[in-house]
């Protein structure tokens, strides 16, 4: 059996449809269902682990389960409006730390939880970039500053750049024209075409944005073996990487242990559908 | 320099403060509220400009972090992140490891028996006690707190674990070195009642399992509270933010107290992720 674990998101919904058309069945789970409907009977002994959830007539043994395909990365707080404002955030981190530990239990997960994806540090680009260098990837100019003279003044020494209000990774990466007072952060803005990198365990498939489409598109040997590098580094499983092909190389823009799968090629989706199923049919 | 970050009620750091400066080691004590912004670029390089405009970087510093939760947009969280492992007690992304109870018992080799219950209704045969899950509000109970469970069990996962009696050991691990306290108390959480604290001599097989864990977690400094009985010893919970000050002031034996200077002075913390 197949779970897949999602709040909806356009992804999973996509990579469902892909199973429903080929008959392959699945169990979805969202967070609504885990919160007001599941019964859950998780049993942890030094030997191990035997967990039952149940929900109607459907009972769902984790040792039956031969994949669990995972698209959840918290468990968002309007869950628990029912609480009272002080109790929100304790029940919140109650849910999530039992999900965190029941998804990383299970021996085929995609993706697990891992402790950057825990900490939040993988949605922040000081983070990933730093990590990214550090495994031999070009990548953009940055600052962050609470000054906003000190901005003012690195914006200029930028000349091109892209604004933001916080160090977390909003999918944006338009080049902005001023500085606000909200603004803390500066990223070089490098001109070029984009480039979406996605990876399954150790299948790659990369798809450049030019001239307003997108073609299949190969990165040299080297390039996919860093990739490949940095996501075992990540302990992900499946990850996206978005690049800006300047004149030279490629410059690692973002990270994304939460691929938008759709964001690849056309001809490439079935692929990637096909081997995500294959690895969770396969425990 | 040494670089204490932490709040001003902090009991671990206020001692060690006293202690820094009867030693003559040169220390600066900080609080949230004195970071006025923080600075960092795609160097790796990162600063924080206090009230006073002094300014600390995260390279030729080593940092002591006692702040449990600051918002995620604090300027000072964006720099404790900036922070290389190795240079901080204890970075947010090590604590992170630990953020859920139930995640970390796969490091250990033996703990009580552990159930997590929700909407199901269940009659334990033996004693169980009632555990948060996460680190936030963090608490154990004894089961028959029958309010605290049925008004969790319906919408929210519960913990259940068997109540093992023996000595409640807490371990500090500092470095290669093992430092223990027996803790006596009259509730299941210490912290909730007036509880001793005596130096306890680390068994070789317990030194040896905490060890393990060390290097399972890839951090060589945490503590760890377990119970030994007769024929065995069970794993509780670990802590990636130890306060060995307060057990070393509590139990009157100061012999951590040098062990942990000379861990930091000598910058032998490591962390392997």
């Amino acid at each position: 059996m197949i779970l897949i674990l999602c709040d909806g998101d356009i992804n999973s919904t996509s990579f469902m449809k892909y199973l429903d058309e080929r008959s392959i069945s699945y169990t979805l789970i969202t967070p609504l269902k885990i919160i007001n409907e599941i019964a859950i009977v998780d049993n942890l002994t030094s030997d191990g682990s035997v967990c039952i959830w149940q929900y109607q007539d459907l009972k769902i043994n984790f040792n039956d389960v031969t994949g669990l395909y995972n698209s959840l990365h918290y468990i968002d707080i309007k869950y628990f409006s029912d609480f009272v404002v002080e109790d929100r955030a304790y029940v919140q981190n109650e849910w999530w730390a039992y999900l965190v530990y029941r998804i990383n239990d299970f021996q085929n997960s995609i993706n697990p939880i891992t402790r950057e994806v825990m900490s939040g540090v993988l949605y922040q680009y000081p983070f990933v970039y730093t990590t990214a260098y550090n495994n031999g990837f070009k990548i953009p100019k940055y600052y962050i500053s609470h000054s906003i003279e000190e901005i003012r003044v690195l914006a200029n020494q930028l000349q091109r750049y892209i604004t933001k209000n916080t160090i977390y990774f909003d999918n944006n990466f338009k080049e902005s024209n001023s500085i606000n007072n909200d603004t803390i952060g500066l990223i070089e803005y490098i001109d070029g075409n984009v480039i979406f990198v996605h990876v399954v365990d150790n299948k790659i498939w990369t798809t450049i944005y030019r001239d307003g489409g997108t073609y299949p598109y190969k990165i040299s040997e080297s390039q996919e073996t860093k990739c490949f590098e940095l996501i075992q580094r990540l302990k992900l499983r499946v990850a996206e990487l978005v690049f800006k092909q300047d004149a030279n190389d490629l410059v690692l823009h973002y990270i994304s242990a939460f691929p938008n799968w759709l964001k690849s090629d056309a001809s490439y989706i079935p692929h990637i559908y096909k081997t995500l199923a294959a690895k969770l049919i396969n425990k | 320099m040494i670089i204490i970050i932490s709040n001003k009620q902090d009991k671990n750091s206020s001692i060690l403060v006293t202690l820094l400066l009867t030693k003559r080691i040169e220390f600066q004590w900080i609080t949230p509220d004195y970071v006025q912004s923080v600075y960092s670029d795609y160097t790796g390089y990162a600063c924080i400009k206090l009230v006073d405009e002094s300014v600390i970087d995260n390279v030729n510093n080593f940092f002591i972090n006692r702040i449990p939760n600051l918002k995620a947009d604090h300027p000072l969280i964006i720099f404790l992140y900036m922070i290389p492992y190795h240079n901080i007690l204890t970075h947010p992304n090590v604590a992170s490891i630990l953020l859920s109870k139930l995640d970390q018992l796969k490091f250990f080799t033996s703990y009580p028996k552990t159930e997590i219950l929700k909407n199901v209704k269940k009659t334990f045969t033996g004693n169980v006690c009632v555990k948060s899950i996460s680190q936030v509000r963090s608490f154990v109970r004894q089961s028959d707190d029958i309010e605290l469970v049925r008004s969790g069990l319906n919408y929210m996962p519960v913990q259940f674990q068997e109540v093992k009696y023996g000595l409640h050991i807490k371990s500090h691990v500092i470095g290669a070195d093992v430092y223990s306290y027996c803790i006596q108390a009259n509730t299941l959480d210490p912290r909730e009642s007036d509880y001793k604290v005596y130096p306890y001599s680390t068994p070789n097989f317990v030194k040896k399992s905490l060890l393990k864990i060390a290097s399972k977690i890839c951090v060589n400094y945490f503590d760890c509270d377990m119970i030994i009985t007769k024929e065995n010893m069970f794993i509780l919970e670990i802590n990636s933010s130890p306060a060995p000050m307060v057990f070393a002031e509590e139990s009157k034996d100061h012999t951590v107290v040098t062990r942990f200077i000379d861990f930091i002075l000598k910058r032998e913390y490591k962390v392997g992720i």
